[in-house]
């Protein structure tokens, strides 16, 4: 009897798993339209970027820090994992990871999620995972997020692009509306700036 | 009792899709969506459209349309694109498809993205962008990536096919167009 349900269930599963997008539509929390923006940024442009160490989901802790002299830095904040757009966005800079390459940029990915919840989203996203470190800003909750002014009172991050040259200044915010995906070209444009 | 627990099942799952926008299904008739891109010399005579747009989908010159809804940040569109230009290939050379056309819809992307998706992938069907969501929302939010076929009744375009998610193979899939012909 048990097998039985745990055999359909099974079978259930695997025909969603194969008719589905990488991260499966039944997974994904759809929640309301929220406000575009709701924090007031901290830092601007020209300024050294604040520093942050962050546990990532490769088991290592990765700080900001160490790109300096090395790489540009493309901080990417999303969200929350198991959402709409963010399941969608990290995937699409995947795809372009020689963009970001010739550029001499990497990609920080942060969000307020812990490192469980990030891992059983971003193996989702791709056969060989995302090219680029994912950290958690989840304890102190957010504190990465609120140095640089885009925690939002829920304890979610604004959606959020920071670029950082190899000097370790802030040459490009964009702090988006929420609901929407920043365009990858306004991205590479400002990278381009950068050399 | 077996039964009674399947049943469950199926009910629970058709319930949390029920949540989701329904995209427009056989049977239906397709809006006369604006569309808009940049598209070849070639692409314009492929689809019969004069300047540069914006166009209507009845502007189209076609007995039968296949539409891909897709997305460059989509990682199934991503997988499929090589796929879906074979399946582009042999749609081209099918003396039964000769009234078929193909085209993209790329929903919720920037000009960018779409040049970039095509690069990547030498894609060489016309694309057609949707960067507000508009179109998407009016066909029924599907989900990337989705095909629709649609056949022309006197200007009108019905729906014939509404297929959710990658097809199985570019074979499979043109098999499965000409059984709608």
């Amino acid at each position: 009897m048990k097998k039985t349900i745990l055999c359909t269930i099974s079978i259930l599963l695997l025909a969603c798993a194969n008719t589905q997008a990488e991260v499966a539509k039944e997974q994904i929390f759809k929640s309301a339209k929220l406000k575009p923006v709701n924090s007031v940024l901290k830092v601007k442009t020209g300024e050294i970027a604040p520093d942050f160490s962050l546990p990532a989901i490769s088991g290592n802790k990765i700080s900001l820090s160490s790109y300096r002299s090395r790489k540009n830095v493309v901080i990417s904040f999303v969200p929350a994992a198991f959402t709409p757009i963010c399941s969608d966005q990290w995937p699409g800079y995947n795809l372009a990871r020689e963009l970001f390459e010739m550029h001499d940029a990497v990609i920080l990915g942060i969000t307020t999620d812990n490192i469980p919840s990030l891992h059983a989203w971003t193996i989702q996203m791709g056969k060989d995972g995302l090219w680029f470190p994912v950290l958690s800003d989840f304890y102190p909750h957010g504190a990465t997020a609120d140095k640089y002014g885009i925690l939002r009172p829920d304890g979610i991050s604004e959606r959020a692009i920071f670029i950082i040259d190899k000097k370790g200044v802030l040459r490009y915010i964009d702090v988006h509306d929420i609901n929407k995906r920043p365009d990858l070209g306004g991205i590479i444009k400002a990278l381009e700036k950068l050399n | 009792m077996h039964k009674i627990i399947f049943v469950l099942i199926i009910l629970s799952l058709f319930v949390s899709s029920a949540a989701y926008a329904a995209p427009l299904q056989s049977g239906t008739n397709f809006p006369d969506i604006r569309l808009e891109g940049k598209l070849t010399g070639e692409q314009k005579k492929y689809l019969d459209l004069k300047g540069d747009g914006p166009w209507k989908i009845s502007d189209i010159e076609a007995d039968y349309l296949i539409i891909e809804v897709y997305s460059m940040y989509c990682p199934h569109c991503q997988r499929e694109a090589p796929a879906v230009n074979s399946f582009c290939n042999l749609l081209s050379k099918s003396k039964e498809c000769a009234e078929v056309k193909f085209i993209g819809l790329a929903a919720g992307n920037t000009e960018f993205e779409i040049d970039f998706f095509k690069e990547k992938f030498g894609v060489e069907f016309p694309i057609f962008a949707d960067p507000e969501l508009e179109i998407h929302d009016e066909i029924g939010q599907p989900g990337t990536p989705h095909f629709f076929m649609l056949k022309n009744e006197d200007g009108n375009f019905k729906i014939i096919l509404s297929h959710e998610g990658p097809f199985e193979s570019a074979d499979k899939f043109i098999e499965l167009i000409k059984d709608k012909l």
